[in-house]
């Protein structure tokens, strides 16, 4: 009788947990538009550089205007050059367009040629965190890196410009340490302008880096 | 372990090729005043050294060992690597007053032992128990210590004046260094061999990469070294709320938007 009735408690404590369960609202997504310009628009990022059907002239075309699309591109090339350097830039709106144009190229290279890596694979977001919600969201994504099994976190900062969002940081999740991609950029290149913020020869730089990195690809991709 | 040889691995790569090198202030955030360098000169000549070390002999032999060994055996090598580094994590656990984590370093070592069969299978990962390392470097920054001084060791590669120091306390926590038993002197080489070939052969990407995209590459390990450690002593675990604000800039190619109309009528006499 007494085990009839545990059972009865059991049984009705099992199904209230149950239904409570299936009643709760699922785990709100920190923000789902985030989180889908992320998807949509890092696959075709991918999807454009595995597309082997088009020449390579018109893939890097495609792949510099999907990149202009996803990113931020001149709140970048500002931050990436420090406190000195940017303020050199607001002083100097020609040297401004000048670095801007530069430095498109230089993150169209990088990308083209580091993005390499995952060609043909997809992006999956796993889940989002809100620094100021519905403007500055952090989108957690994985993704297998080609010839690998295991998928590697990559994270992308995302905040609203008018209304659109834009990327203005990745960081990669080593272990548990993580490194802000635009951060590391910026120590690098503070590092090189020096004290006299000499965006100038920063310039030249990264011109000749893109230079080499151009060549590399079009080896690598059959282009003369 | 892994990402501790990644970096150093990282300063096994590449030349110090020229270009200039101020520095930063380290702890501070990116966005703050540079980092101080004081043994630049030095750092660089270590740096050339070690570059050199890596093109003659490690990156080689690496990229030798990856052609003729299948991947299961490179992920059971690094497996058991790691394994062996768990007393030096769980030591640190503890000092850091981590307890979960500890569980969790203890829990790994103990089933990777014996189900994973001397740690060649990560069996603990899928029970939920995801790897995680700890070094006494990173133990004193959470005890509040600085990281002093970036330093470039001659074959160890990056590190610091804090991490540097942590690095010889934790040989003191590792049972294997002083373990006596028979053929101890050939497992501690084989061991040490191993981990040096494994770990540059897990970066022989990341290297490529630095070599291919960095302006210098001795500013950009230094910047990718120090901006890693600092995330390892919070395990990962920094506030969004710190990161760097992204001032709304206008494309330069765009033209300047026009100006706001005047809100109040121009006054008539």
């Amino acid at each position: 009788m007494n085990a009839a009735r545990l059972s009865r408690r059991a049984f009705a404590a099992t199904a209230l947990v149950s239904i409570a369960a299936a009643l709760a609202p699922a785990p709100a997504l920190a923000d789902a538009s985030a989180e889908q310009f992320v998807a949509q628009r890092g696959n075709a990022a991918l999807a454009t550089l595995a597309d082997r059907g088009v020449t390579a002239n018109a893939r890097q075309a495609q792949f510099r205007a999907l990149m202009l699309q996803l990113a931020d591109v001149p709140s970048i090339s500002a931050y990436v050059l420090g406190r000195n350097g940017s303020a050199r830039l607001r002083a100097d709106p020609a040297l401004n367009a000048e670095w801007q144009a530069a430095f498109i190229d230089y993150c169209v290279a990088v990308y083209e040629d580091q993005l390499e890596q995952f060609r043909g694979n997809e992006m999956k977001v796993t889940r989002s965190t809100d620094k100021i919600p519905g403007r500055d969201v952090i989108v957690e994504t994985q993704i297998v890196p080609r010839g690998r099994t295991s998928p590697m976190t990559v994270e992308w900062r995302v905040v609203k410009r008018g209304a659109d969002w834009k990327v203005v940081d990745a960081s990669l999740v080593i272990d548990d340490s993580r490194i802000w991609l635009a951060q590391r950029q910026r120590a690098d290149f503070e590092a090189t302008l020096g004290t006299r913020a000499d965006v100038p020869a920063l310039l030249r730089l990264i011109r000749q880096q893109t230079a080499t990195m151009r060549s590399r690809i079009a080896a690598r991709t059959g282009r003369g | 372990m892994r990402k501790h040889w990644l970096i150093a691995a990282l300063a096994l790569s590449a030349g110090g090729l020229g270009a200039t090198g101020a520095a930063h202030a380290q702890e501070a955030p990116p966005q703050e005043a540079p980092r101080a360098d004081p043994f630049e000169s030095f750092n660089r000549a270590m740096f050339s050294f070690n570059a050199t070390v890596d093109y003659y002999a490690l990156e080689p032999v690496a990229k030798g060992y990856r052609a003729v060994t299948p991947r299961f055996f490179r992920t059971g090598v690094s497996n058991a690597l790691s394994n062996l580094a768990a007393p030096v994590t769980f030591a640190n656990d503890v000092l850091q007053a981590e307890p979960t984590r500890a569980g969790t370093t203890l829990a790994r070592f103990g089933i990777n032992s014996t189900v994973g069969v001397v740690g060649l299978f990560d069996v603990a990962k899928g029970m939920g128990l995801d790897k995680h390392t700890e070094d006494f470097g990173q133990t004193l920054g959470r005890w509040g210590v600085g990281p002093g001084p970036y330093l470039v060791l001659p074959l160890f590669g990056p590190s610091t004046v804090r991490d540097g120091t942590g690095r010889i306390v934790d040989i003191a926590f590792d049972p294997l260094n002083y373990a006596e038993f028979e053929g101890d002197d050939a497992v501690r080489v084989t061991r040490t061999v191993l981990g040096v070939v494994s770990a540059r052969e897990g970066a022989i990407e990341a290297i490529d990469s630095l070599k291919a995209t960095a302006l210098d590459p001795y500013v950009s390990t230094r910047s990718t070294y120090l901006l890693l450690r600092e995330s390892a002593v919070q395990n990962g675990q920094t506030s969004v709320q710190d990161l760097p604000d992204f001032e709304e800039i206008p494309s330069a190619s765009e033209p300047a938007p026009a100006p706001a109309p005047a809100t109040t009528p121009p006054q008539g006499n």
